[in-house]
């Protein structure tokens, strides 16, 4: 590495130092690590063309864990997708009243037994990290807690208990996700299984092996120059790596598909935040393989999922969603809501009704449609007409822009940052929904907008966020 | 259930507060009108907060607090709240934590301890008086707090030591998470396939 990785925004690296947070064994980290895993890892970690790794990362599976994993492929694998806005699941009776029992928010309130789920109040990210120990339950031992780092868009990162099952449980849900775009993912042992990848000047990078799939590969790298020993070795690596299936959010898979490197992955999964449709249109071109975008939150997982760019299709988990209006009742098919969240995955942080402060449209077949990972903003005209953001979304998509940050100021002027689509004309069509021209501000990449979970559109305007 | 279970985890941690004996006398004087299953005791308690507190009121966290047969509870706070005893406090809480007092008060001791007692019974009363001075970070005046604690814990009835038992079992978690999230293993975490 040609000079130490500092401190940037990233709120999961903390007081990061390289190599701070290290505190186990490599037995420790795949506690059923075999011969062939470990030299596996062995070769990964030592490459000659390698990224200088700055953390080290298993995935604490044990037996146990492989054994429920395994039969929680076998019985998710073909299963049909649950649907936002049907009726409450069984189990959430049985979660409900657990939670009367041991979570101290609800047992304080609920001595007589829980009150019928749709009088159970909702709860938002600022309820947890107002006192975040009211909402894990009293009797599960904490021994096997890991951190989970959850940013958000706005306000202090928040550090939530996670258990290595339901972090595990996500690439049983990515092969089935994979399956379903017809694509056949199995171990390959010359091959990465997963690459992850960030592209920001400073982030955690490692080594490591999937447990519940034949002990795999699977490497976190960073784009960023600053990252890699040499000038070359980015590209080599990746070339001998040859991942079968890439990992990461809009931004850096776009950085990763500008690189003059030639991958044949055989699917590549977005997340974090939204996919716009020219992203999608790239990706896909750029490595004709399908292109899967996944929704959640570091505070319920993954919820679900768009392998065809249309509607996010719930994915099976023990988890109901609902899509409520402002007043918290549930909307009509059709009808624009807030996807609230009901998740019994997580043992150390069981959710009841969590307002997830992102919003979508309800299908006839209860999937998620034009999911904005966003609180909903609005822009006013001069005359004081509010337009609301989704229309902006179509015109900055239907003219290619890959990704942008859209802001009002108090005044009411606009500023555009963009990557990609054509400018001018888009200027236009933002004049004419609007009334006023934006100052354009041409941006090279989607990173460039910044770290964290983009924004797509803000305000400071009062009454912007209704 | 052992009064031993009760066990502040910094007993400096109280500042001095009003009397005993003129908390008690609010207690005892508390009007009528709350035990009156028609009155809006969310909008009671919503007219303390705003009276008495500073910041932000969240209507969700009170709300379930604010019906069925212990929401009578709340309405004694707030007439607490009101009272003589504590009127040099007034404008001294914030809103969040007058908040998880009430869900303490009515939350937990209510469901060992009915809110007439705490009102009609010398004893109670004066449990419910010291759990809630303990609650509001006060302590009674005269008393040291390490006094002060151990006389919360001397008196307690087998109720109210169920409740300062849960209590504590809830502070204890809060600590061992804290402390469990700061750990090291903790900290290393697990290795991700998704981004979310």
């Amino acid at each position: 590495m040609s000079e130490a990785p500092h401190h940037d925004h990233d709120p999961v690296l903390g007081e990061y130092e390289p190599f701070a947070d290290t505190a186990l064994t490599d037995a420790e980290r795949w506690p059923t690590l075999t011969g062939a895993g470990a030299g596996r890892l062995s070769a990964l970690r030592g490459h000659p063309r390698a990224p200088a790794w700055v953390h080290e990362c298993g995935d604490r599976l044990d037996a146990g864990d492989l054994v429920a994993l395994a039969d929680l492929h076998t019985r998710i694998h073909h299963a049909e997708p649950p649907e936002a806005g049907s009726a409450t699941p069984s189990w959430a009776a049985d979660l409900l009243q657990r939670a009367a029992t041991a979570v101290p928010h609800y047992r304080r309130a609920w001595r007589q037994g829980p009150p019928p789920f749709p009088d159970v109040p909702t709860i938002t990210r600022a309820d947890l990290a107002a006192d975040l120990a009211s909402f894990v339950p009293v009797d599960v031992p904490l021994d096997d807690v890991l951190v989970g780092t959850s940013s958000g868009s706005t306000g202090a990162a928040l550090v939530l208990p996670q258990h290595a099952r339901t972090i595990g449980s996500d690439l049983v849900q990515l092969r089935r996700l994979v399956a379903l775009t017809g694509t056949h993912w199995a171990p390959e042992p010359e091959r990465l299984a997963v690459l992850s990848v960030v592209s920001q000047e400073t982030a955690f990078t490692y080594a490591s092996l999937l447990s519940a799939f034949d002990l795999a590969g699977l490497a976190r790298i960073n784009l960023h120059p600053s990252a890699w020993r040499r000038p070359g070795d980015r590209e080599a690596f990746l070339t001998a790596m040859n991942p079968q299936v890439l990992t990461s959010t809009p931004s850096a898979l776009v950085d990763l598909a500008d690189l003059d490197v030639t991958l044949h992955p055989l699917a590549v999964i977005s997340g974090a935040t939204s996919l716009s449709r020219a992203a999608r249109d790239l990706l896909r071109a750029r490595w004709a393989a399908p292109v899967i975008d996944v929704y959640g939150l570091i505070e319920t997982g993954p919820v679900a999922a768009s392998v065809d760019g249309g509607p996010h299709r719930l994915l099976p988990r023990r988890q109901h969603v609902e899509v409520l209006d402002a007043k918290g009742r549930p909307v009509g098919v059709g009808q624009t809501g807030e996807v609230v969240v009901t998740s019994a995955e997580n043992p150390y942080l069981p959710l009841l009704r969590y307002r997830t402060g992102d919003h979508a449209r309800l299908t006839a077949d209860g999937a998620l449609a034009d999911l904005e990972g966003r609180v909903p903003v609005r822009f006013a005209t001069p005359d004081g007409t509010w337009v609301d953001a989704v229309g902006l979304t179509q015109v900055l998509q239907a003219h290619g822009t890959l990704a942008w940050h859209l802001h009002q100021d108090p005044g009411g002027d606009l500023t555009l940052r963009a990557v990609g689509g054509t400018e001018e004309p888009l200027l236009r069509s933002i004049e004419r929904l609007l009334g006023r021209r934006p100052r354009s501000i041409r941006l090279p990449r989607p990173a460039d907008l910044g770290p964290g979970k983009a924004r797509r559109f803000s305000s400071a305007l009062p009454g912007a966020t209704p | 259930m052992t009064h031993s279970t009760w066990q502040r985890p910094d007993p400096a941690s109280t500042v001095p507060g009003p009397s005993l004996p003129d908390l008690m006398h609010d207690l005892a004087a508390t009007p009528p009108d709350v035990w009156d299953p028609d009155i809006d005791t969310l909008a009671l308690w919503a007219d303390t907060v705003s009276d008495v507190a500073h910041g932000e009121f969240d209507v969700e966290a009170v709300l379930e607090l604010a019906t069925g047969p212990r929401s009578a509870g709340l309405g004694v706070i707030a007439a607490l709240l009101h009272g003589p005893a504590l009127r040099p406090w007034t404008g001294w809480w914030e809103a969040a934590r007058l908040t998880s007092v009430a869900q303490r008060m009515v939350g937990t001791l209510a469901a060992h301890v009915p809110p007439s007692a705490w009102v009609a019974d010398a004893r109670s009363r004066e449990e419910a008086a010291r759990l809630f001075l303990d609650l509001l970070g006060l302590r009674p005046a005269g008393e040291s707090a390490t006094v002060a604690a151990d006389r919360l814990t001397a008196m307690s009835s087998p109720a109210l030591a169920a409740a300062l038992a849960e209590l504590a079992q809830e502070q204890r978690r809060a600590a061992e998470l804290a402390a469990r999230l700061a750990e090291k293993r903790a900290r290393e975490a697990a290795a991700r396939t998704t981004y979310v």
